[in-house]
């Protein structure tokens, strides 16, 4: 069974965010969706300073065996990347939730947080799959 | 889904499970990374169980196995085993396989995907042909492949001695009261044995092999593993329009040998010749799949991240002419990416 953070928000896509403080927010992919993908190793990620809107795709992540987009859970712009990660995508398999985070956004529409799964609906989600 | 006799030690190890052709096998145990590395430094064992066994007895399967295969099966000497290839009538390319001439017998390994297929391909032509032959399905047997520089030392541990079986070659060896059939051959770039073992001996045969060292694997690897080696795969380089010449084995087809077989004729009238497989390196972030366009000169038909180079690779089919060192456009995902063409395969055998 794979972990799931309480307090953070998850998507269908199987992203995590978490609020930091006011309207910052970090994204990554959950503990789920690396153990899918298996050995990660190249990311694609936005650039700081771009703009997006909720579910836009930005960015790629490709594993040994497939590749994935990363979308965005809310709208909001790039304010910093994971550059560590993007050097050495493994930290997204051994610590999806912490090493492993990828990008931090400005939300500039808070409110389309409700939209979001809650840990509890995550779980509930996976443990389909799983 | 089928499951071979080790499906509960893959489980049991929490492997990932996937759908193969309608097997139910381990894609991965602790990642492709680490089990790609362990076959190239060390040793793995991977489960082949779901390829078929289809075994040739009676005093014509020589002549049989000449009518069938494009090699020459007459100068398979006891013991030893030879690469060949099954055409139909036309020419198409039924399946690629192992054939090991065993003592009173011709054992043939086949790719799961195209078992039924042959076993009612090789029935028809017995029917057409009234060769004095039988043919016998052995699922009672697993295959494990012990892929990996340390292969040697840890099939001589269990084996108790250390007579070195030559390459290309198979040998009846004993663990306790239990017949194995060591064969030093293997599809992944790296020395090791395929053994054939009873289903009521292989989970133990597992086990010893993994407290000797060897680290669980499975197909995941055995791709990446493969490609870096340049070795086709039916279903990807291989289909029945392509010939053994536009991959590069046109040394397995004997059209000189002293008798009519299946596809000859058509082998006979090929024009082109050239090997067509060629690889190509992808020194920038994305991986090319099965199906992406080289701008100009063909398709890929497998790619992966090569753990050993630490770059993406392909192996495609050229259209054209091509030479090692040029350099193309490959798209990935709707945009272009340099590659540079390169013989196959893309890392040298080790030992």
């Amino acid at each position: 069974m794979s972990l799931v953070m309480n307090k953070f928000y998850y998507t269908e896509e199987h992203e995590w965010l978490k609020v930091e403080e006011g309207n910052i927010a970090v994204v990554g992919i959950t503990d789920h969706a690396q153990d899918s993908l298996g050995d990660i190793v190249f990311l694609e990620m936005p650039k700081e300073g771009e703009d997006f809107t909720q579910g836009d795709e930005i960015g790629v992540i490709e594993s040994v065996k497939t590749v994935s987009n990363l979308y965005i859970p809310v709208s909001g712009s790039i304010i910093e990347v994971n550059s560590d990660v993007v050097e050495d995508p493994a930290f997204v398999n051994s610590s999806p939730y912490d090493e492993g985070w990828l990008v931090r956004i400005e939300m500039t529409e808070p409110s389309e947080l409700e939209d979001l799964l809650s840990a509890d609906d995550y779980t509930e989600l996976i443990s389909k799959e799983e | 889904m089928k499951k071979t006799t080790l499906n509960k030690i893959h489980r049991g190890h929490k492997a990932k499970m996937v759908d193969y052709f309608g097997w139910e096998m381990p894609i991965s145990y602790a990642g492709i990374l680490e089990e790609h590395k362990a076959v190239r430094e060390k040793a793995a064992i991977f489960d082949v169980s779901h390829m078929g066994i289809i075994e040739v007895y009676g005093p014509e399967s020589k002549q049989f196995l000449q009518h069938l295969t494009v090699n020459d099966i007459g100068q398979l000497q006891y013991f030893h085993s030879q690469y060949s290839m099954m055409l139909d009538n036309e020419g198409n390319i039924l399946d690629d396989m192992i054939i090991t001439r065993l003592k009173e017998k011709y054992r043939i390994v086949v790719n799961c995907s195209n078992f039924q297929k042959i076993k009612a391909w090789m029935e028809q032509v017995d029917k057409e042909t009234n060769f004095d032959i039988w043919l016998k399905i052995r699922d009672e047997l697993s295959i494990v492949a012990l892929q990996g520089p340390d292969s040697h030392n840890i099939i001589e541990k269990i084996i108790k001695h250390d007579e070195r079986i030559p390459r290309f070659s198979a040998r009846y060896d004993h663990v306790g009261d239990h017949v194995i059939c060591i064969s030093h051959t293997g599809y992944t770039g790296s020395d090791g044995y395929e053994i054939f073992v009873g289903n009521d001996f292989v989970e133990e045969f597992w086990n010893m092999c993994i407290q000797q060292g060897a680290v669980p694997a499975g197909l995941g690897s055995r791709d990446t593993l493969r490609i870096e080696a340049g070795l086709p795969l039916y279903g990807n380089e291989i289909s029945p329009s392509t010939t053994p010449y536009d991959i590069g084995y046109g040394w397995i087809v004997k059209l000189s040998k002293n008798n009519e077989f299946k596809g000859k004729q058509f082998l006979s009238n090929v024009q082109s010749k050239t090997n067509k497989m060629y690889g190509v390196v992808i020194d920038e972030k994305a991986i090319p799949r099965t199906g992406c366009i080289i701008n100009g000169v063909g398709k890929i038909t497998s790619g992966t991240y090569s753990p050993t180079l630490k770059k993406s690779i392909a192996i495609f089919m050229a259209d054209r002419e091509i030479n090692a060192g040029e350099t193309v456009n490959v798209m990935i995902r709707d945009k272009e990416y340099k590659g540079i063409i390169t013989k196959l395969p893309f890392i040298k055998k080790s030992s």
